[in-house]
């Protein structure tokens, strides 16, 4: 049966309207990026738009769609590295620049910052795992599904990424305390 | 540390663990396999990350997305024989609204072909049967309007286009959609069969005072290039008030001071 694909690019602008600021989340909690995450989301929603005739509605939408948004933030962070980008440093250090929010705000702004620094000390696939189902939320079987492994083998990287992220945010939370 | 431990402290901090691993749980605490201030330590750090703030896209993000979608629409317009099949095939078989409509037609076709070949007044029996016929489209289509998912409501719009032109109960329908669906895109397909009515004063009528009603940018400036399109000069006033309102974009006042422009 032919499907009516101007129908089906109509559905593209709901999907996009319910997956945006979350797929947005993901890709920013990666790479600290606003353009960059804007434009991968851009290319996700691309992707969809190209291969909707390969969804048949079996499995999750949500897994399909991450599926791709990793494969294309592994194409970005391939390229990223190509151009000897330098890690962490440069970018994480910016959100410590800003002294023109009042105190209250700042410490608030000051933690969540030291979140994304510590954050960004774990490796990709700690972190990657932390930013799916601590800040996106997803169900551990999902990503379990989308990472082709078992529920329990998630629980125990949760717990991994977890205790370095806790380990690593304390020192550095020591750090900026003395400084 | 074990893994059958780390599993167990996952749980722990997401507080979903059954009772019986909560015993084992407890067990493992008390026989010093697993410390409880690392893993309240752990907890703590989970509490911080649920405190984060979302971070959110730029609006330029949306409109990049649009204008890539509407660039798409551009260039895979479905072949209109094809599209109507299918949009016929869609609608009978896709929805239990459909199936039954369906039925309904194969019963009405099988009643006619009876009274047909029975000798009875074919023309009278045809008018008959095309208006049952639009009546249950109709019905149909209002109903699919009025389901939840936005597929089902989009192709409720596009029935509504092969239904005769002057029914009102039709165009109140697509202006109850226009005015009130929670998607653009449905609302957009409703103002594109809206407009193929704009010869009829209601309906124009209809469209005009839709403007003020819009608060989606991609509606306001539709409406705008229709207006222009029909030199529809008594929309200029609903056009004023979106300009006047705070809540419009700046993109889109200045395409209206420019559709007005066009208007006047």
């Amino acid at each position: 049966m032919l499907r009516v694909k101007s129908g089906q690019l109509d559905q593209l602008g709901l999907l996009f309207e319910r997956h945006n600021r979350s797929l947005y989340g993901f890709f920013f909690r990666l790479t600290t990026d606003t353009d960059a995450s804007e434009d991968l989301v851009q290319n996700v929603f691309l992707r969809i738009m190209k291969y909707r005739h390969t969804y048949h509605g079996d499995g999750k939408f949500t897994t399909w769609m991450y599926h791709m948004a990793r494969n294309l933030f592994a194409d970005y962070y391939k390229k990223q590295k190509r151009m000897g980008y330098k890690e962490d440093v440069e970018t994480t250090d910016r959100y410590f620049r800003d002294d023109v929010n009042a105190e209250s705000t700042r410490i608030q702004q000051e933690e969540i910052d030291l979140l994304q620094k510590a954050l960004d000390r774990l490796s990709l696939e700690k972190k990657e795992i932390l930013v799916l189902s601590k800040f996106q939320e997803m169900r551990y079987r999902e990503i379990a599904d989308l990472m082709g492994l078992t529920e329990s083998a998630v629980k125990v990287r949760i717990f991994r990424a977890l205790k370095e992220l806790r380990e690593v945010y304390e020192k550095l939370e020591t750090q900026s305390s003395i400084y | 540390m074990e893994e059958q431990y780390m599993s167990l402290i996952t749980d722990y901090i997401d507080g979903t663990l059954t009772v019986d691993r909560e015993r084992e749980f407890r067990q493992y605490v008390d026989e010093g396999h697993i410390v409880m201030e690392e893993v309240e330590a752990m907890k703590q750090m989970q509490g911080v990350i649920t405190l984060a703030e979302r971070p959110e896209p730029t609006e330029a993000m949306s409109e990049g997305f649009y204008q890539m979608l509407a660039e798409a629409k551009g260039t895979e317009r479905p072949d209109p024989s094809a599209g109507f099949l299918s949009q016929l095939s869609q609608a009978f078989f896709t929805t239990v609204f459909g199936r039954m409509a369906f039925g309904g037609l194969l019963l009405v076709v099988g009643v006619m072909a009876g009274m047909n070949f029975g000798g009875g007044s074919a023309d009278s029996e045809i008018g008959m049967l095309t208006q049952q016929v639009a009546e249950m489209q109709e019905t149909m289509m209002i109903s699919m309007l009025k389901e939840e998912s936005v597929t089902e409501r989009l192709k409720g719009v596009q029935i509504s286009n092969e239904l005769p032109r002057s029914n009102t109960k039709v165009t109140d329908a697509l202006f109850m959609t226009l005015n009130g669906d929670e998607s653009t895109n449905v609302r957009i397909a409703a103002l594109q069969v809206l407009e193929g009515y704009a010869d009829d004063p209601v309906i124009r009528e209809g469209l005009i005072n839709s403007i003020s009603q819009q608060e989606s940018p991609l509606m306001q400036v539709a409406l705008a290039e229709l207006m222009v399109e029909l030199q529809e000069k008594k929309s200029i006033d609903q056009f004023k008030q979106l300009l006047e309102s705070e809540n419009t974009p700046e993109e889109v006042k200045s395409t209206l001071e420019e559709s007005i422009g066009k208007i006047m």
